[in-house]
């Protein structure tokens, strides 16, 4: 505990990824630990891990600030569920994570402590809104986080820093604790080094929970027991749109490439196109700007001006869609519900691109795409919403590097409440490929 | 309604100032999704009941 600590103090100061650490109460709870499982009491692969834990998730004893001015004194008394299960479970919460301001925005660029930077390239952003979760995993600043994942919040910054970020299923992990931004959108994700890790931290933490009306009482499987490399009976689609909507070519290259892997591992692949599935994302964005405005009712009048500026912006947004435009965006919801049940008769996951872009520096207004100065950040979420959209599971896992040297992440998404399978393929990759193996010289 | 109507009805309701600045930023993001919306076809919507829960 104590390296990690220090590691911490070494690092945190390049990439800003904690906004506190709890040294007291992590020291204390390792020499409890250390002592449990001398004793013989060791309860399990989480007991005496350091875990690291999004500053939107409410952890006893630690400030709970969102990363926002507003609440930056925030102490928080109680354990949101997923965290509460963590401890359960005997992992150690290490400190909380850095992100974007009230997690709404995915580049962990505009929070009250300073932008959250990437551990390949400090010149970078880590990418959001977990960006703190991503970037101290790859940093090995912890050995796994809860982030939350809204808009593809786990799997962009889990893209760009080089980690396995798992969205789960609508309602697989409790949000109790959590600071929302989308009822409709939010989820919990663990971020973690490995996949074997990320079903860990999933395990511990799924499950009912009472005091979250929207989490399923389906029972937990034992993720770890789907990891295999037998995937031979696996049947993926290929979600063509999302390669052809690829702006960076190094990213299509490097994704192609991992799908041909696959193949190479025996799983079926066809190519699967999706009828309007390139304007699903605004259909996500209309519902977050919603529920997110109505969310933060209370501070827009009263606090206004604490707000980081840019999400501000975003916030108002809300205001201008009326009741008419949020129920069509509900009806489109729906549809899309529809076109994915069909296509999952034929195939078990789907796959993609996390990001169709590379991160770029932080502050930077714009960037050549397709040969027009362009701003980036609403190219970044554009394949990863569908799944926040429909609540399905989806996981980002490292697959290749840009000749530049920066992480690549491709997307495996799967059924409602089968992450069984979406796992089992991303173990299964990830044993076949050297990619986890390569840390961030940092 | 007009955008200025509605900027109008925002400020009474809301009690909420908008420099012109954000305001264009708002405007495009707004319109952009619109549009979107607008582009998803052949969709049926009155079809279809809005999923509110799994």
């Amino acid at each position: 505990m104590r390296v990690t600590i220090e590691r911490i103090e070494g690092i945190n100061t390049k990439i800003n990824s904690y906004t506190s650490v709890l040294e007291k109460d992590a020291i204390s709870a390792a020499k409890k630990a250390d002592e449990e499982i001398r004793s013989g009491k060791h309860c399990g692969p989480l007991h005496g891990i350091p875990i690291s834990v999004k500053d939107i998730l409410a952890a006893r004893g630690s400030i709970t600030s969102a990363a926002s001015k507003i609440l930056a004194g925030n102490l928080t008394d109680y354990d949101a569920t997923a965290v509460e299960r963590l401890r359960q479970a005997g992992a150690i919460i290490i400190g909380k994570n850095n992100c974007h301001e009230f997690a709404y925005g995915p580049t962990a660029e505009d929070s009250y402590y300073g932008p959250c930077r990437n551990p390949w390239n400090t010149e970078l952003i880590a990418g959001g809104s977990s960006g703190g979760s991503a970037s101290a995993v790859a940093a090995c600043l912890c050995y796994g986080s809860l982030g939350t994942d809204t808009g593809g919040s786990g799997r962009i910054p889990s893209s760009y820093c080089g980690t396995v970020g798992l969205k789960p299923t609508y309602g697989r992990v409790s949000r109790f604790g959590v600071i929302p931004l989308s009822w409709n959108l939010d989820h919990v994700s663990p971020i973690a080094r490995t996949v074997e890790d990320a079903a860990i931290l999933l395990e511990a933490t799924a499950g009912s929970d009472p005091k979250d009306v929207t989490c399923s009482e389906k029972p937990v499987p034992h993720y770890q027991d789907a990891l295999s490399n037998d995937v031979k009976q696996v049947k993926a689609g290929i979600l063509s749109e999302y390669f052809e909507g690829c702006v960076d070519r190094d990213v299509r290259k490097t994704v192609e490439a991992a799908v041909e892997v696959i193949k190479g591992l025996g799983v079926r692949a066809e190519e699967i196109s999706i009828l309007n599935i390139e304007n699903s994302a605004p259909v996500a964005n209309m519902l977050i700007a919603c529920e997110a405005t109505s969310n933060h009712e209370k501070w827009l009048r009263e606090r206004r001006e604490d707000y980081q500026p840019s999400v501000r912006t975003r916030l108002e947004v809300g205001y201008f869609y009326s009741a008419n435009h949020y129920i069509k965006a509900l009806r489109l919801r729906e549809w899309f519900r529809r076109e994915f049940a069909r296509v999952f008769k034929r195939v078990d996951v789907l796959l993609s691109p996390t990001c169709p872009i590379l991160p770029f520096k932080v502050g930077q207004e714009t960037i050549p795409i397709r040969g027009v100065d362009t701003d980036p950040r609403p190219y970044i979420a554009n394949f990863v919403r569908i799944h926040n959209l429909l609540g399905l599971p989806a996981l980002s896992i490292p697959c290749g590097f840009s000749p530049g040297g920066l992480p690549i992440g491709l997307q495996i998404a799967g059924r409602l409440f089968d992450e069984e399978t979406v796992l089992k393929l991303a173990y299964a990759y990830e044993q076949s490929q050297p990619w986890k193996d390569r840390l961030a010289a940092i | 309604m007009t955008k200025e109507t509605l900027v109008r009805i925002i400020r009474e309701a809301y009690d909420l100032e908008i420099p012109d600045e954000r305001l264009k930023v708002i405007s495009r993001i707004v319109t952009q999704t619109l549009e979107a919306l607008d582009k998803i076809s052949p969709v049926d919507l009155e079809a279809l009941e809005p999923s509110s829960t799994r």
